[in-house]
């Protein structure tokens, strides 16, 4: 059976690649066009031409609603993680439990669960691992933010392009190139609780090769006291974790290109001490900790010819690991501390090859297939003293998929854009998800779109088979299923004011869950069956002299349909703003973000309030010609607010950091252009 | 997990194979000219009927930047029609920028019709330098750009924003007016 369904997606693949290879054209096909350079301008008037669709769309047609960050906003803001940017998004928001920053999106964030429903790209490049599924958004992500040129976040489920984990939304970091860089750049900055990061980065281009090399560490104690309520006893030091907070990140990224090729390689490694006692180990002892590593190589041909085809042919190598040492009473002598040891080892590699092709004037068709085989998807466990191995666990499994994707202009003003997407498992069933959205652009400034889409995500094999206590395996999961509905109107006010609106309901079925089981014991079920619904609006300035603003504020309701409670993580009322005024002919930009969140209640019966959180940012830029130097304060207002817990946290509710502050130098040594 | 090899190994072999032969047999279309071949030849042909204010060029072996907002595969045409040629002297630079405060030290940009949500940014961020911006859209003039295209019964024609031009520094050959199918002054 399997093999069958395997061996049918490869003769569905061959012809395309065959039919692909036939359609290539000739390398001389290129002459004409190089001839157009000696024509004048008035033989080019005289010219015909067919009309072809280009290539990026702008957000007003792209068919999903679609928030786009740039490096400029990262620098004058003082972003310091993709999850600082994420938290400024429209219906996002983020939680930290000390160790991992965990992402909501439109009312969804689940307890325990690793941002799965989110798919994380650099570069286009799938950044979620084969083991836990996780998009890494905290200081755990691997790229340095300042090598950040822009953030791409589609709302809504896409699967119908990437197949699994594209629920809620896809995040395409897009990194900085040789030409953004230029010559050597070394970057320091200096923050609140000891906290130092060193970056250095070489751009050159030559001819037509361009390269990319950047490397930073990023070095923080964290906070020397954190006080949980919870364990205030004399037994563990009256509820104060002292010098447990600290967070280590080293980063190294490397990209050469030339002409159409592109190669990329990428390594981060970041190591958390956990100060909340997290899984019953021994409260305020320094050594329990988290250690994730992720790299990759991606090698990538992007062509456009003749005739407008372009090709995009991806060939990709990842590993992942993850090693989590918890302290623990020994068993042998309980007034001493024992390491358990917790180990994920993760290896894939994959390919991916597209085509898209403009037919019969503007319609826009892209296929592809794509195929992932995760080499490793291993999960261990063992306690150090007395040994016991409490887990060994070796997977491996395999993806296969093909995708199609038609944008059909049906007037001037109406298009369409149809895609499908079918992903084959080795052992999960295949999924065949659609998508649909109708753009209509009555008239200029105004976009109406109309898209349904069906998404889905399959168990990974952490939900599946980790069974160390007190965790027991389910490898019966189901996948769980997604169908979202969403009506999106952008209307330009004026030439400098855009306003955007979108109301949409969201149906999850089969939703993976952990839950508790007796005594104590804790499960991942397929379990909730969720709806959400909801409204986002937006509204966007920018005056003549360079005063830019957003502001939004979105309202979702996301319940159980069986209980019909409210769910748990999910705050019905966020609101985010950003100003941004350049000073001094624009040497100077003062900015402001601010977000608020509603109060929620946790999965643990409790409750967190509402809070405001303000940070001010001043960026100078081309001081002396070749400094950048930014000075940021973080929660400007001091405000004491607190995070739900995630599961294994034992606090009723995270407390984060008061007011903080960041200076950060730059110095370009090369041209800026 | 032998099949599964086997599948990976003819999928490698497939996409190492795919590459060579796509420079093969000739398609019908590849005789006739998109509108953007033509879009890119105009990109080139403007650097040679715009006269840059003195001391844009340090000297003639500085490069003439044509850089593209955002457009990968524009780029590439781009970098099709201009090869290695020179105007001036000048070697040319075809370069793939971003966003505002990279194109200031462009000589010419082009922002295509998916970025126009950007041009109102931009033009602000190009305030005070010398840069032929090149656009696409109708409201492309009235937003401060100085070269607009438009397509007419499949032909490409352009639009000249004269003041826009000269608050830039820029001077426009009188040949570069004539040919064009309106002047705003």
């Amino acid at each position: 059976m399997e093999i069958s369904s395997l061996r049918l997606v490869r003769t569905l693949s061959l012809p395309l690649l065959i039919f692909m290879m036939g359609a290539g054209t000739s390398c001389t096909a290129q002459q004409p066009a190089a001839d157009l350079s000696e024509a004048s301008l008035e033989q080019l008037g005289n010219i015909p031409v067919y009309s072809a669709s280009m290539h990026l769309q702008p957000s007003g047609e792209a068919p999903s609603s679609v928030t786009v960050i740039t490096s400029d906003e990262i620098q004058e803001h003082g972003y310091r993680t993709l999850a600082d940017i994420l938290r400024t998004v429209r219906s996002f928001y983020v939680t930290y439990d000390r160790n991992y920053s965990s992402l909501g999106v439109r009312g969804f964030a689940r307890p325990g669960d690793y941002n799965t429903r989110i798919l994380l790209l650099v570069d286009g490049h799938r950044m979620n691992d084969d083991v836990y599924d996780e998009a890494m958004i905290g200081t755990e992500f691997p790229i340095d933010v300042e090598m950040i040129q822009r953030v791409e976040i589609i709302r809504g489920p896409v699967s119908s392009l990437y197949g699994s984990n594209a629920l809620f939304a896809v995040i395409n970091v897009i990194t900085r190139q040789a030409q953004n860089v230029s010559g050597l750049e070394l970057s320091g900055e200096s923050a609140s609780f000891n906290t130092y990061k060193g970056r250095i980065s070489y751009g050159h281009e030559l001819g037509q090769f361009k390269f990319l090399v950047s490397g930073s560490f990023y070095g923080s104690r964290g906070q020397n006291q954190l006080f949980y309520p919870e364990f205030d006893s004399p037994l563990t030091n009256n509820g104060i974790a002292s010098h447990a907070d600290d967070d280590q990140l080293g980063t190294a990224l490397a990209t050469l290109s030339s002409q159409d090729f592109t190669v990329q390689a990428s390594y981060g490694t970041r190591e958390k001490g956990i100060p909340t006692g997290a899984y019953g180990t021994i409260f305020n002892n320094a050594a329990t900790r988290t250690t994730d590593s992720h790299g990759y190589g991606d090698a990538r041909y992007d062509h456009t010819f003749a005739g407008n085809w372009e090709l995009m042919a991806r060939l990709f190598l990842d590993r992942y690991t993850y090693e989590g040492t918890y302290m623990y009473p020994s068993p042998l002598d309980p007034t001493q501390a024992s390491p358990n040891l917790d180990f994920a080892d993760g290896e894939w590699w994959g390919s991916q090859v597209q085509v898209t092709k403009t037919v019969l004037r503007r319609n826009r068709v892209t296929a592809g297939v794509e195929y992932r085989d995760n080499i490793r998807q291993n999960q261990s466990n063992y306690n150090v003293n007395p040994y016991s191995l409490e887990l060994s666990d070796q997977r491996s499994s395999s993806i296969a998929g093909i995708y199609f994707q038609d944008e059909v202009p049906i007037t001037k003003s109406l298009a369409l854009n149809v895609g499908i997407r079918y992903d084959h498992y080795r052992d999960v069933a295949a999924s065949t998800d659609p998508r649909v959205a109708i753009v209509y652009r009555p008239v200029s400034k105004t976009n109406l779109k109309l898209i349904y889409g069906k998404a889905f995500r399959i168990p990974n094999v952490y939900e599946r088979y980790y069974s160390a206590f007190p965790n027991l395996p389910n490898p019966a999961l189901s996948p769980e299923k997604l169908g979202s509905t969403e009506f999106v109107w952008e209307q330009g006010l004026s030439d400098r004011l855009w306003f955007s609106t979108s109301a949409f309901h969201i149906d999850a079925s089969d939703l993976i869950s952990q839950q508790s089981v007796n005594n104590g014991l804790l499960i991942y079920s397929n379990l909730q069956n969720v709806e959400s619904n909801g409204i986002e609006m937006e509204l966007k300035g920018r005056l003549p002299h360079g005063f830019e603003g957003i502001a939004s504020y979105s309202f979702q309701e996301a319940k159980d349909r069986d209980s019909k409670q409210f769910l748990n993580d999910s705050p019905r009322h966020l609101g985010k703003l950003e100003l941004v005024q350049p000073l001094l002919q624009r040497k100077l930009f003062a900015s402001l973000d601010a977000q608020y969140r509603s109060g929620m209640t946790t999965f643990t019966g409790g409750s967190v309030s509402s809070f405001p959180i303000v940070n001010f940012d001043l960026f100078g830029q081309k001081i002396g010609r070749h400094l950048d130097l930014s000075v940021s304060l973080y929660n400007l207002l001091d405000k004491t607010y607190f995070d739900p817990p995630s599961t294994g946290v034992p606090e009723a509710s995270i407390q984060q950091d008061g007011r903080t502050f960041r200076v950060k130098m730059t110095w370009h040594f090369g041209e800026r252009r | 997990m032998k099949q599964r090899h086997k599948i990976g190994v003819c999928w490698i072999a497939l996409c190492i194979g795919l590459l060579p032969p796509l420079c093969g047999p000739q398609s019908a279309h590849a005789q006739q000219i998109s509108e953007y071949q033509v879009k890119a030849a105009y990109l080139y042909s403007f650097t040679k009927f715009v006269e840059w204010p003195a001391g844009t060029f340090a000297n003639t072996a500085d490069p003439i930047r044509m850089c593209i907002l955002n457009d990968r595969s524009f780029v590439a045409q781009l970098i099709q029609i201009v090869g290695s040629k020179q105007i001036a002297g000048h070697p040319v630079l075809v370069i793939l920028v971003q966003d505002g405060r990279q194109s200031r030290g462009c000589q010419e940009l082009f922002i295509s019709s998916s970025q126009s949500q950007e041009t109102l940014q931009i033009m602000d961020s190009l305030r005070g330098t010398s840069v032929l911006t090149v656009g696409e859209t109708n409201d492309f003039v009235a937003q401060g750009g100085i070269i607009n295209f438009i397509v007419q019964d499949n032909h490409v024609q352009f639009q000249v924003n004269q003041k826009a031009a000269s608050q830039a520094g820029l001077r426009m050959s009188s040949q570069l007016l004539s040919v064009a199918k309106r002047v705003f002054k």
